[in-house]
C-alpha cells in the first residue's frame, strides 16, 4: 500500500508507511502533512491516520508559535508584500522589491498557491495593456488620421488594418492587446513547465508551484514598464536577470546554473528569442548612436 | 514505471484540470489568429550559425499545418510538437468530461521512483532521435 504525501500545495512524494513512519520521527514528515491512499475519499492530516497516531514531532510549545506558518511573526517577514494582501501600496512596493531587491524578496518566497501570482499578473497587466493600446493604437490611429498609412510597416496585417479606418484600427489593436493579456497568465504555466523542465537537471529545491509563482512575480513586477519607449530596452534584460535570480533563491540553484537553463540553452533551443532580442537592442542601440 | 491513477484532489493543487485546457485552447486561439495576418518569425539563429536545425525548427510549420488539419504533414515536420498537441487535444476531451460528469476523482500520472532514471535517459535518447529527424527531414 502507497501513500502519497503532500504539503502546501506541493505532493511531496509517494511512499511506503515505514518511510512515513521514519520520516515522521526524523521531522521529514509533519502531522499536518496531508495523505492519500487508494479508497479514501479526501486527503487528511498524517496525524489523523490510526496507524501514525502518537508517531513524529510533538505539537510546536506555545513558545514557539511565532514561527508557525501564518503566524503575526512569520507573516511580517513575508515577502513580496502582495503575498501579505491584495492592496495597491502592496502592489507597488512588490515591483520596488522585485525590482531592487530581488535577492531577499525570493529569498523569503514561500510556497504556496497561484492564486495571489495569478492577481499580481493581472493587476500589473492593466496598465501595460493601457500603455500599449495608448502607443501602438494611437501611432495606427494618427498615422491613418493623417493619410500616412503607406509609412507603416508592409506586411499583410497592417495592410490589412489600414483599410479599415484609423479608429476601428486603433481599437482592434487594443482588443488584440486585451486578448494576449487576458491570455498571458495562462501561458506563464506553460512557461514555467518548461523552465521546471530545464531546472531539473540541477534538483531544484521548490516545486513547480515555486516556479510558476516565481516567474509570475519576476515578470508581472516589471510589465507595467514594457511598453515605454526607450524604457522596455532596460527593462527587458533587467527581467531577465530578476528571474534569474527569484529562480537561484526559490530553489537554491547556483544563478549561472539558471542562467544557463534559461538564457543558454532557450538561445540554442528555441530558434534564438533571446540572441534575437539582444540582437536588436545592440543593433538598435548602433543604429542611435551613428 | 508509469501508472494512471485517480485520486481526489488535494488542497491548494494546481486545477490541471482547467488549466491545461485553457492554456491549450488559448494557444490554438492565438495560433489561429496568428496564422491568419500572415506574420512571420524571423529565421532562426541556431539554423543560420550552423546550418542545422534547431530543436524548435519545424514547430511553426507543424503548427501551421495542424491549424489546416494537415496532420500527416504537421507530424513530418515536428513529431515532437505534433505529440504535444496530440496529449494536449485528448487531455482537453478528458477534462471536458470530468467537468461534465462533476467528478471528485482525477486522473494522474504516477512515475515509480525506480524508474525515474531510466526515463530520463529514455528522454535524451528520444530527444537526440528526434534532433536526427529534424537535421534528416528539415535540410533534405
Amino acid at each position: 500500500m502507497q501513500i502519497h504525501v503532500a504539503r502546501n500545495s506541493a505532493q511531496l512524494g509517494i511512499f511506503a508507511p515505514e518511510e512515513i513512519i521514519a520520516g515522521l520521527q526524523s521531522g521529514r514528515f509533519l502531522a499536518s502533512d496531508l495523505a492519500w491512499r487508494e479508497g479514501l475519499p479526501a486527503w487528511t492530516p498524517l496525524g489523523d491516520w490510526a496507524e501514525f497516531r502518537g508517531v513524529g514531532v510533538p505539537p510546536p510549545s506555545p513558545s514557539s508559535a511565532s514561527s508557525i506558518p501564518g503566524s503575526r511573526d512569520e507573516v511580517a517577514l513575508e515577502l513580496p508584500s502582495w503575498e501579505r494582501g491584495s492592496s495597491f501600496a502592496n502592489y507597488v512596493a512588490t515591483i520596488k522589491e522585485i525590482a531592487f531587491d530581488p535577492v531577499r524578496t525570493f529569498a523569503n518566497l514561500r510556497d504556496g498557491g497561484f492564486s495571489r501570482p495569478i492577481a499580481f499578473s493581472y493587476w500589473s497587466l492593466l496598465p501595460a495593456w493601457i500603455l500599449g493600446s495608448l502607443l501602438y493604437g494611437g501611432i495606427i490611429f494618427f498615422m491613418l488620421s493623417v493619410g500616412q498609412a503607406t509609412s507603416l510597416p508592409k506586411d499583410p496585417a497592417m495592410q490589412w488594418l489600414s483599410g479599415l479606418g484609423a479608429f476601428t484600427a486603433a481599437a482592434i489593436v487594443s482588443g488584440f492587446l486585451a486578448v494576449i493579456f487576458v491570455l498571458t497568465p495562462l501561458f506563464q504555466f506553460l512557461g514555467s513547465a518548461i523552465t521546471h523542465l530545464l531546472l531539473l537537471p540541477w534538483k531544484p529545491a521548490g516545486s513547480y508551484a515555486q516556479t510558476y509563482r516565481a516567474n509570475a512575480y519576476a515578470s508581472a513586477a516589471f510589465m507595467p514598464f514594457v511598453f515605454i519607449p526607450c524604457l522596455n530596452y532596460v527593462v527587458a534584460p533587467w527581467q531577465l536577470v530578476a528571474a534569474v535570480i527569484a529562480h537561484a533563491q526559490v530553489h537554491r540553484i547556483a544563478w549561472w546554473k539558471v542562467a544557463i537553463s534559461l538564457v543558454v540553452i532557450p538561445c540554442c533551443c528555441a530558434c534564438g528569442i533571446y540572441a534575437l532580442l539582444i540582437g536588436t537592442v545592440v543593433g538598435a542601440a548602433g543604429k542611435f548612436a551613428h | 514505471m508509469l501508472r494512471l491513477i485517480r485520486r481526489p484532489a488535494f488542497p491548494g493543487e494546481l486545477n490541471h484540470e482547467l488549466v491545461w485546457p485553457a492554456a491549450f485552447l488559448g494557444g490554438a486561439l492565438f495560433a489561429w489568429i496568428w496564422f491568419g495576418t500572415g506574420i512571420q518569425l524571423p529565421e532562426c539563429i541556431f539554423h543560420r550559425l550552423t546550418g542545422l536545425p534547431c530543436l524548435g525548427c519545424g514547430g511553426t510549420r507543424c503548427a501551421r499545418n495542424l491549424v489546416h488539419l494537415d496532420f500527416g504533414q504537421a507530424f513530418l515536420f515536428h513529431p515532437g510538437f505534433f505529440l504535444v498537441v496530440m496529449l494536449a487535444a485528448a487531455w482537453t476531451t478528458y477534462s471536458a468530461v470530468f467537468w461534465v460528469r462533476r467528478d471528485t476523482l482525477r486522473l494522474r500520472l504516477v512515475v515509480e521512483p525506480a524508474a525515474e532514471r531510466r526515463l530520463r535517459i529514455l528522454f535524451v535518447i528520444v530527444l537526440l532521435a528526434h534532433w536526427a529527424w529534424q537535421c534528416y527531414y528539415l535540410t533534405r
